[in-house]
C-alpha cells in the first residue's frame, strides 16, 4: 500500500485511539463494577462521616464532630479497640506459628498427604455460622474443652459466659482457620530448592538446624504477607462474635467492627459509624507500613 | 377544492372524535381500579395462607382496590423496607416492628393517621394501651397496633403435685417465688441438680422485666434516663438471691444443656417454672405434648402492685403517593386490624393480635391459658422509643446487669454507670445532630 508518512502516524493514532477504545470498552464491566461497587460507597462513606447521616434524607455537614466523639467521649471506643488489639496481638502470631507448622507438616512425602492437606483447609470451606455454632458446643461449660481439661484434674472456664476468658476463646477458634495460611507457607515450602538441604545434610545440619536457617529464611516472604494479612484481618474480626458471644458477656468480645457495625445498624449512627470506618482504615494502613518497614529488612527474598 | 378538503378534514375529526368518545364512555361507567403494594410478615405457612385469603375478602369488599401483596421473612423485612422508605419507594402499607414506629415518625418517612381515624370513626381504645402508646409520636398517631406479644409465669402442675404445692395457684410475689423454689428444687445423692424451682433461661425474663415489677422506671415524664432508681437496684438484688437459691453451676448446666439440645429446660422438665413468651405454648404442644402446665402473670414485688411484663410485635404503617392509594391503604389497615379479621388470625395461626376485642370470642374464652395471656396484655409494656439510643436496653442496661450478677460490681455501681453511659451516649447524639 501507498501511503504519505505523515497520513500514516495519523493513521496509527487512530488506530491506536481505536485500540484503546476497545480496550477500555472490553476492561469497562470491571471499571464500571470498580467505580459503582467499590470507589462510590468508599468515598461517599468518607463524605457521610462528616455528617450526621442515619439512613434519612435530612442530614447534615457537622465537620469533625464524628470524630471528636470518638477519640474523646464514646466510652465503648476504648473498649472495643482494647478488645480487638488483644485478639490481634494473641491471635496474629499464634495463627502464624500453627500455620507454618502444618505447612512443614504437610509438606512431607507420605500416602494420603493430599487428603490430609484438604482436610486441614476444610475450616475455611465451611461457612462461619455453622463453624460458630460447632464452637459454641466446644466451649460449654460442660463441653469438649472442658472434658479434655478434665482428664488432666484442670477444672476449666465457662468460656464463653466469662468475661475474662470469651476473648481467649475466639483466639483459639480462630487456630481453626490457619488452613489457609498453611496454602500460602506450603506453596513458600514448595519453592524452596531441595538442593540446599541436600547441601546441609552434606555439611552434617540437622533437622532443626536446617528449619531455621533454611526453611525459616526463605519462608520469609510469605510469612510477611500471612502477617500482614493476619493483621488486617484481625482488626477486622466480626462475625464470630457476633454470632457466638453477641459482644458479650460485658462488652468483653465487643470488637470495633461489632461495634461499628451496630453504631451504624442498630443505633442508626451512619455517619459515626463511616467515621469508624476510616479510623480503622487508617491504623491498619499504619500498621502495615510499619510491619512492612520492620519485615522488609528481614526478609530474605531468593532472587 | 381547498375548501372541499378542509370540509372533510373537519368531517373525519368529527367522526373520530366521536369513535373515541363512545369508546370512552362504558370506561366512564366503571370506577377507576386503585392499586396499593402491601408487605406483611408471612413469607409461608398458616399465617401467609390467611392473610392471602383475607386480602381476597378485603378486594371482593371493596372491587375498586387491588392489593399486591408482598410476604417478607424476619430478615428480610428490614433489607427491603428501610432502603425503601429512605428512596420513597416503600409500599402503600406495611407491616413492621412496633417498637420503632416513632423512629420512621421522626425521620418523616410514614404517614400521620389522626385524620384518617378521625374520618372512619375509629375507637383506638380496643387495642392494648402500650401498643397504642408506641405508635404515638409527638401526640400524633403513626402506626396501627398490629399484633404483639406477652410474657407470663408457665408453671409445671405435676412438679408443683410432688411437692405439695396447689397446682391452680401460682406465686404472686417475688417472696413466694423463692419460697416455691426451695420445695421444688431437687438434689440427688452425688449433689448434682436434677430439678430447678424456677429458671431465667432463655432471657425472656429479661432485666427490664425485672425491674418493672420492682415498681422501676426507666424514664421519666421528661424523658431522661433514671436506670439507677432503688427499685431497679432491689430487682438486681432479687435476681441474686434467687440464683444463689438455685445455684450459679446448675444454671449453668441447664442453659448448656438447653442450647446443646435447642429445648429448653421447662419443656424437658427440669425447670418448674419459667417466664416465656405467648408463643411457647406452641413450642410445649410440639416438644411436650405431656406436659401439664399453667400460666399466670409475672409475680410482682408485693403480688399486687407493679404488674408488669415486656412485649413487642408489629405495627401497619402507610406512607403517602395520593390521596386515594392512602385512603385505600388506610381502608385495608382498618380491616386488618378489625376484630373480625384479628379473630382469625388469632384462632387460625394463635396470633397474639393487638385488639382486645377478639379476645371475647367464645372460643377464647373457654381458654383459661389466653385469658391470662389477654389479661397480662394489658400491664404489657413495649420499651421506651429512646431517640438517642434505641437499643438502650440491651446496649446499656444489660452489660450493667450482667456485670453484677458476676459480681464485678454490686448492684448500686452498676446502676450507677448504666445511668452514666446512658447519659453519654445522649449527649453525644445531641452532639452529632446539633441539639
Amino acid at each position: 500500500m501507498i501511503h504519505v508518512s505523515g497520513k500514516k502516524t495519523h493513521r496509527m493514532n487512530k488506530m491506536r485511539r481505536q485500540e484503546a477504545l476497545y480496550g477500555y470498552l472490553f476492561a469497562s464491566p470491571w471499571l464500571i463494577g470498580l467505580a459503582v461497587f467499590t470507589l462510590y460507597p468508599v468515598l461517599s462513606s468518607l463524605y457521610y462521616s462528616f455528617t450526621n447521616y442515619n439512613f434519612s434524607q435530612n442530614y447534615k455537614w457537622i465537620g469533625l464532630a464524628n470524630y471528636k466523639i470518638l477519640f474523646t467521649s464514646d466510652y465503648l471506643i476504648p473498649i472495643s479497640a482494647q478488645n480487638t488489639l488483644f485478639f490481634a496481638l494473641l491471635s496474629v502470631p499464634l495463627n502464624l506459628v500453627i500455620g507454618i507448622a502444618i505447612a512443614v507438616m504437610m509438606n512431607q512425602k507420605i500416602r494420603g498427604i493430599r487428603m490430609l492437606r484438604t482436610v486441614y483447609y476444610l475450616p475455611n470451606v465451611v461457612s462461619i455460622v455453622a463453624v460458630s455454632m460447632l464452637w459454641y458446643f466446644i466451649f460449654q461449660s460442660n463441653g469438649v474443652l472442658n472434658a479434655f481439661l478434665g482428664v488432666f484434674g484442670i477444672k476449666g472456664p465457662n468460656w464463653l459466659m466469662d468475661p475474662a476468658w470469651a476473648k481467649p476463646a475466639l483466639v483459639i477458634m480462630n487456630c481453626w482457620n490457619a488452613g489457609s495460611t498453611m496454602i500460602i507457607y506450603l506453596a513458600g515450602l514448595k519453592g524452596i530448592p531441595t538442593s540446599y538441604y541436600e547441601a546441609a545434610d552434606v555439611d552434617g545440619a540437622g533437622p532443626i538446624r536446617k528449619f531455621f536457617s533454611i526453611t525459616l529464611p526463605l519462608l520469609s516472604p510469605s510469612i510477611l504477607y500471612n502477617t500482614i494479612i493476619g493483621i488486617i484481618g484481625a482488626l477486622q474480626t466480626f462475625s464470630t462474635a457476633l454470632v457466638m458471644t453477641d459482644g458479650g458477656p460485658v462488652h468483653s468480645t465487643t470488637f470495633y467492627v461489632l461495634m461499628l457495625y451496630r453504631r451504624a445498624f442498630q443505633d442508626m449512627r451512619m455517619g459515626y459509624a463511616s467515621a469508624m470506618a476510616w479510623v480503622l482504615m487508617l491504623v491498619t494502613f499504619a500498621l502495615t507500613l510499619v510491619v512492612f518497614r520492620l519485615g522488609t529488612s528481614k526478609v530474605h527474598y531468593e532472587s | 377544492m381547498n375548501s372541499m378538503k378542509k370540509l372533510w378534514k373537519r368531517i373525519l375529526c368529527l367522526a373520530l372524535s366521536c369513535i373515541l368518545l363512545l369508546s370512552a364512555c362504558p370506561a366512564l361507567a366503571e370506577e377507576e381500579v386503585i392499586e396499593i403494594d402491601f408487605w406483611h410478615h408471612y413469607p409461608s405457612g398458616t399465617g401467609a395462607e390467611i392473610m392471602t385469603e383475607v386480602l381476597a375478602d378485603f378486594m371482593e369488599k371493596y372491587p375498586n382496590i387491588k392489593v399486591n401483596e408482598l410476604g417478607l421473612g424476619l430478615g428480610e423485612q428490614g433489607e427491603k423496607l428501610v432502603p425503601a422508605l429512605v428512596a420513597g419507594t416503600a409500599p402503600d402499607i406495611f407491616v413492621y416492628d412496633l417498637a420503632t414506629v416513632q423512629e420512621r415518625a421522626m425521620k418523616n418517612q410514614t404517614m400521620c393517621l389522626d385524620e384518617y381515624v378521625k374520618n372512619a370513626g375509629m375507637d383506638m381504645t380496643r387495642y392494648f394501651p402500650a401498643t397504642v402508646d408506641i405508635c404515638t409520636y409527638d401526640g400524633k398517631l403513626y402506626g396501627m397496633p398490629y399484633m404483639t406479644d406477652t410474657r407470663v409465669l408457665f408453671y409445671n402442675k405435676d412438679h408443683f403435685r410432688a411437692a405439695g404445692l396447689d397446682p391452680e395457684v401460682a406465686p404472686k410475689s417475688w417472696e413466694e417465688v423463692l419460697e416455691y423454689v426451695e420445695k421444688l428444687n431437687i438434689t440427688d445423692e452425688n449433689g448434682e441438680v436434677t430439678q430447678v424451682g424456677f429458671s431465667t433461661i432463655w432471657w425472656e425474663i429479661a432485666p427490664w422485666t425485672m425491674g418493672w415489677t420492682f415498681g422501676a422506671d426507666y424514664w421519666d415524664a421528661e424523658n431522661n434516663p433514671t436506670l439507677n432508681t432503688p427499685q431497679m437496684v432491689e430487682a438486681l438484688k432479687y435476681v441474686i438471691k434467687l440464683t444463689e437459691a438455685v445455684g450459679a453451676d446448675a444454671y449453668q448446666k441447664l442453659f448448656d444443656a438447653a442450647m446443646a439440645t435447642g429445648i429448653s429446660p421447662f419443656t424437658n422438665g427440669t425447670a418448674s417454672m419459667c417466664v416465656q413468651f405467648n408463643g411457647f405454648c406452641s413450642t410445649l404442644a410440639t416438644y411436650a405434648p405431656e406436659l401439664d402446665y399453667g400460666v399466670a402473670l409475672i409475680p410482682t414485688s408485693d403480688g399486687v402492685n407493679n404488674k408488669a411484663s415486656w412485649g413487642a410485635g408489629y405495627s401497619l404503617e402507610f406512607t403517602f403517593k395520593d390521596e386515594k392509594r392512602a385512603e385505600a391503604a388506610f381502608l385495608l389497615g382498618q380491616y386488618l386490624t378489625s376484630t373480625e379479621v384479628a379473630t382469625k388470625f388469632l384462632l387460625g395461626n394463635s396470633e397474639y393480635v393487638c385488639n382486645m376485642d377478639a379476645y371475647q370470642d367464645p372460643a377464647v374464652q373457654a381458654d383459661p391459658v389466653w385469658q391470662v395471656f389477654a389479661e397480662s396484655g394489658e400491664y404489657t409494656r413495649i420499651h421506651h422509643f429512646c431517640p438517642e439510643l434505641p437499643t438502650w436496653p440491651n446496649s446499656v442496661l444489660l452489660p450493667e446487669w450482667q456485670n453484677a450478677l458476676m459480681g464485678a460490681k454490686t448492684p448500686e455501681q452498676a446502676m450507677e454507670d448504666a445511668q452514666k453511659n446512658m447519659l453519654t451516649e445522649i449527649e453525644n447524639y445531641r452532639l452529632l445532630n446539633g441539639l
